[in-house]
């Protein structure tokens, strides 16, 4: 096809692009604000002008694009999950559409350099909330601005001003379609087909603008826009650190930093052989410096760049450079490698050919936990996932407090931030900081009569911290986690019940059942049931909440489920790092961890060196502290060959095989066999087998391990 | 060279290095934007002034030493309180379970029970002896953050050792393993705990550098912002450094910020039924009559009623009830409208066993109820 003439390249070349697209956008939707779009499309169907305002108690401003979760909201009350889908593949089909059309290059080899990474990039992120309508409209205005006349007609500006208005209304970032318009109308001037005229030039930006004016936010729209794309004017980059609206560089997500540089650095290079005119290069500058400051504005701002890599057309001689020809087998290849890493994945990613949404998307539990709680007041999530599913439920009782983006433009992000500092750091009471300001948790929960927290399950140390306050856990599989407040009568029952599924799943007969390729609500995992690995995300997730708890046999029993179906090394890793975890709790309780989860917790190969108490102190098994009296009482490990049989069965998911090798009836060995009934939810045998230990002649380090042991088991 | 291709080149190559260097420009000022976020005045990042600075011109700093304030916190290594624990043993509940007290021959302290396979070292002895101190032990948790293991025995100055405040017999009986020696204190408890012990706790991502703290509470503790004060040569007071203009319940709730105060407690906590609310002298005063009715003069001459009214912090508490009652009445006594009708008042009384009596709420431990009201004899009604 590509070697074909060049009237046959370019369809070929689309067919592909096209279907890359599609297949990059075959993912389960996974965005974390994909329910907070829903929940405010449906409050503007209602033709509600404030719908953000209706759904937060701290937001009381109106939005510029107070339509854009109107397509999310249709969409999945139309079609439920599979709406969503549809959606979805149809915004990355559109995106491919919208790339290919804009770059009418006649070189093939340009739209490859250019669309692919674009392609990547676009395709495969945050799809199908409203940033995606940007990026859609980003062109059309485009296309509309780089008029070829001198004058624009008034056809034309009218167009303009009717398209501005939509994209205003329906897309956040009104800031990027002036940008659109300025850039396009700069580029163009430079056309050796078209004549710049400033009063053209002036009349397209005025009616962008004023277009951009015309929603429920007015000329603050443009405000809104600038403090979203550069949130360090207004809030200092450390409060910022972690979160989207930093710093590009400090981004977790390499691949689209690489495949932006990528881009950036094809467009340069294009640039550069055509000579470019300055105002090109500025507008490139411009545009570098919008995607580094922030990573919000990488998406926009990558479909500026393409826009911008092929709209010079200034045909003065080339520089006679050689660049590396393109061929079109290695293109094929390339595309293909680089669409079927991202569609296949690997089972230990989240995301790759699926169908559905993510679990870490599914609202049920929260639905189950909340609803009918007789509890009046607010919501506080730490992220825009627990608020959106609290606005989405639409619980008569409970309205969620806030969300991350409309804390930053309502000037509350730092008072959010410092919230959720005190409480990472169980900071309860009044204390100074060292800017003057008062910190404490308790005075700002009161105020804003905060009846339950939302914390993400992902968020392992607010887990841990909550765990000592008095802040108590309703859930223990909601991928968002509710917390009641102990003093609060009606969290009693709640609470209560969870206290005791948390016996249930560490103590008690509870096994974990891995799902492994089957459909989890919703997300039918389609590399999977083509004989891929199966995705662990979600039992990762679970397990880790788990450890976070110190619930780390109901870990193991959720981890080693995983792998007594496929082996894969980034469980038996968790698992591992949960063990390191356990022997540390055990050694901080007994002054020793027990020799059966010390052998679990060191890594293959290194038993004989866990004899040594090098190794021992740098894995904080032992307490240097301890190592300083003359009581101490140290008894190595002794390699054993069962031992190293029983490790590999338990790394492997079979624990009967693992109980079976350890067939010893010395006292540590009986200790391991009891810890394997409780991960086998073999209660009573484990209570057996640990009175008799109870009752024989252990050692103290022993006898603190079995008598902690048979009192949580008895739940005593 | 070639000069028409020079030509070509120079242009486009002088436009490509200036865009690259806008770009690192623009970039290296919003890196060096970034600045730390603010953290607890405790826990500074820069230490702040030590006490020796503001002896230099303020004499009330030279014997602060010896105040209960600034004794708070002490290393058993240096502090001649040890051997109250040294060689001394306990026997809680029924007697089962004995806490041994011992010292090794670096002149570390360790503390040993039967539950538990191993020793504890005493790192820290908190408390100035005045109502009790208690020794804990740090470690690092699998975070590296810093916790706290509060002992289950303490030292009290007229009986010796006995159970903490907090821990019971009981709790202790049913405990195993760490826990019998003491309560396991999480991060951020530790971290509060020792705060209000001492003047400068610095972090390094959570683990304190026992080695830098400063310990028990001084000058800059209360008068927050002294650095600035030093820098400037005592011509700034930053805001918090002086309590001049502070109104009764600032500053009073200055004090609450480490012994408590009411607005961080629930409805329940706050009544006259709950036994511990006497240990929170800040938190009790500011539900008192006297405290809630109080106008607040313009002059500052005149006496209004807030801690400073009765404490001096920079020296130890009296402990002569006379002292209390003048300052009482201060208000109640002569003839204004606050005069006292009290019956049994004459003008020598004391009022405190009445309106603010000692109340034990620990076989070791009596406070005074600083919730200052009209109490009958049986102290369980108030009218």
């Amino acid at each position: 096809m590509l070697i074909a003439g060049p009237s046959r390249q370019i369809p070929a070349f689309g067919c592909l692009m096209i279907g890359a697209a599609a297949l990059l956008g075959l993912q389960p939707v996974f965005a974390e604000s994909l329910w907070w779009h829903v929940a405010r499309g449906r409050e503007a169907l209602t033709f509600n002008l404030l719908p953000s305002a209706s759904l937060l108690n701290a937001d009381v401003a109106a939005e510029a694009d107070w339509l854009s979760g109107v397509p999310t909201a249709l969409a999945f009350d139309l079609g439920g999950l599979h709406g969503l889908m549809l959606l979805q593949l149809l915004i990355a089909v559109s995106i491919a559409v919208m790339l290919i059309r804009a770059v009418d290059d006649e070189h093939t080899g340009l739209k490859a350099w250019l669309i692919l990474p674009a392609l990547l990039l676009l395709c495969n992120r945050s799809l199908p909330v409203p940033a995606s309508l940007t990026l859609l409209a980003i062109p059309l205005v485009w296309n509309i601005a780089r008029d070829q006349q001198r004058e624009p007609t008034s056809a034309r500006l009218v167009q303009l001003f009717v398209v501005c208005v939509i994209a205003a209304n329906l897309a956040p970032g009104v800031l990027w379609f002036l940008a659109a318009v300025a850039i396009a109308g700069i580029v163009r001037g430079k056309s050796p087909t078209a004549q710049f005229s400033l009063h053209g030039y002036c009349q397209c930006l005025g009616v962008a603008a004023a277009a951009g004016c015309l929603t429920p936010r007015g000329v603050l729209a443009y405000r809104d826009a600038f403090v979203l794309a550069f949130p360090q004017v207004n809030v200092p980059r450390a409060y910022l650190t972690g979160t989207h609206f930093d710093v590009l560089a400090s981004s977790d997500d390499r691949f689209a930093i690489a495949l932006f540089v990528v881009l950036a650095v094809f467009v340069a290079i294009h640039h550069f052989r055509r000579r470019a005119c300055f105002e090109t290069w500025a507008c490139f500058s411009v545009l570098q410096f919008c995607a580094w400051s922030c990573a919000g504005n990488l998406l926009p701002v990558t479909v500026l760049l393409v826009l911008l890599g092929t709209a010079d057309r200034t045909s003065v001689s080339k520089l006679s450079i050689g660049l590396p020809r393109f061929q079109p087998f290695a293109f094929m290849l390339t595309t293909g490698l680089l669409t079927g890493t991202c569609v296949l994945g690997v089972a230990d990613l989240d995301r790759r050919l699926g169908w559905g949404v993510a679990p870490l998307l599914d609202y049920r539990p929260l639905q189950r936990d909340l609803t009918g709680l007789e509890v009046d007041g607010t919501v506080l999530a730490n992220d825009v996932l627990g608020a959106g599913v609290v606005a989405l439920l639409e619980l008569p009782n409970l309205t969620a407090h806030d969300t991350p983006e409309r804390a930053l433009l309502g000037d509350r992000w730092i008072s959010s931030w410092r919230l959720w500092d005190d409480i990472s750091h169980q900071r309860r009471n009044p204390y100074d900081r060292d800017d003057g300001t008062t910190g404490g948790w308790w005075s700002s929960l009161q105020n804003d009569d905060i009846k339950i927290l939302l914390i993400d399950s992902r968020q392992h140390s607010i887990l841990r911290t909550l765990e000592t306050t008095s802040w108590r856990m309703l859930s223990l599989d909601s991928p968002v986690i509710p917390y009641g407040f102990s003093g609060e009568p009606a969290m009693a029952k709640p609470i209560l019940e969870c206290w005791d599924a948390r016996w249930m799943v560490n103590y008690g007969p509870w096994q974990y059942d891995f799902p492994g390729a089957a459909v989890v609500w919703g997300r039918t995992d389609i590399a999977g049931t083509v004989g891929c690995e199966s995705l662990t995300d979600e039992c990762r997730r679970l397990a880790g909440v788990f450890e976070a708890l110190e619930l780390y046999h109901a870990s193991s029993k959720v981890l080693t489920a995983a792998l007594s179906d496929q082996p894969s090394a980034t469980v038996q890793n968790q698992l591992q790092k949960s063990m390191q975890r356990l022997a540390r709790s055990e050694q901080t309780l007994a002054s020793r961890a027990s020799r059966w989860d010390t052998w679990l917790a060191v890594n293959p190969g290194d038993e004989k060196a866990a004899a040594s108490r090098s190794l021992m102190l740098k894995l904080g098994f032992l307490s240097k502290r301890v190592l300083g009296t003359s009581q101490l009482h140290f008894e190595p490990l002794a390699p054993s060959d069962n031992w190293q049989t029983a490790r590999s069965y338990y790394f492997d998911g079979r624990l009967d095989l693992a109980m079976k090798a350890l067939d010893s009836n010395n006292f540590a060995t009986v200790f391991a066999r009891a810890q394997l009934q409780i991960v086998l939810g073999q209660t009573d045998a484990a209570t057996d087998t640990l009175k008799s230990l109870n009752d024989s002649e252990i050692d103290p380090v022993l006898s603190v391990l079995v008598a902690h042991e048979l009192k949580s088991v008895q739940r005593n | 060279m070639n000069s028409s291709l020079y030509s070509a080149t120079r242009r486009p190559t002088v436009v490509v290095l200036t865009t690259v260097a806008v770009v690192a420009c623009a970039m290296m000022a919003v890196q060096h934007q970034r600045k730390q976020t603010p953290g607890p005045a405790v826990a500074s990042r820069t230490r702040p002034p030590q006490i020796q600075s503001c002896v230099d011109c303020h004499d009330i700093a030279k014997q602060f030493d010896s105040v209960p304030h600034a004794q708070t916190l002490r290393s058993p290594g240096v502090s001649v309180l040890q051997k109250q624990f040294s060689g001394q043993s306990f026997k809680a509940g029924d007697g089962s379970s004995t806490y041994r007290f011992f010292e090794e021959d670096d002149g570390s302290l360790w503390c040993e029970n039967d539950s538990y396979p191993q020793p504890v070292s005493v790192d820290w002895l908190l408390g100035s002896g005045r109502h009790a101190i208690t020794p804990v032990s740090t470690w690092t948790n699998s975070a590296g953050q810093t916790e706290l293991l509060e002992l289950a025995v303490s030292w009290y100055p007229e009986q010796g050792l006995g159970l903490t405040l907090g821990q019971s017999a009981e709790t202790l009986q049913d405990a195993i393993g760490i826990d019998r020696l003491g309560k396991r204190l999480s991060h951020g408890e530790s971290l509060e705990c020792l705060g209000c012990h001492s003047t400068w706790l610095p972090l390094d991502e959570g683990r304190v550098r026992f080695h830098e703290v400063d310990p028990g509470v001084t000058c800059n503790r209360c008068h927050t912002g002294a650095a600035r004060h030093v820098e400037t040569e005592g011509n700034a007071t930053p805001p918090g450094f002086s309590w001049e203009k502070l109104t009764p319940l600032e500053s009073v709730n200055r004090c609450g910020n480490c012994h408590r105060r009411a607005d961080q407690m629930t409805s329940e906590e706050l009544t006259v039924d709950n036994q511990l609310l006497v240990r929170f002298a800040s938190a009790a005063i500011v539900q008192s009559p006297c405290f809630l009715k109080q106008e607040v003069p313009d002059d500052s001459s005149k006496v209004r009623l807030d801690c400073l009214t009765c404490h001096d912090p920079h020296r130890p508490a009296s402990n002569d009830p006379v002292f209390y009652s003048d300052r009482c009445r201060t208000c109640h006594g002569g003839a204004s409208h606050k005069e006292s009708r009290c019956p049994d008042m004459t003008s020598d009384s004391n009022c405190l066993p009445c309106h603010m009596p000692k109340v034990e709420i620990h076989p070791n431990l009596s406070f005074t109820d600083h919730w200052i009201r009209i109490r009958d004899l049986d102290l369980t009604r108030t009218r």
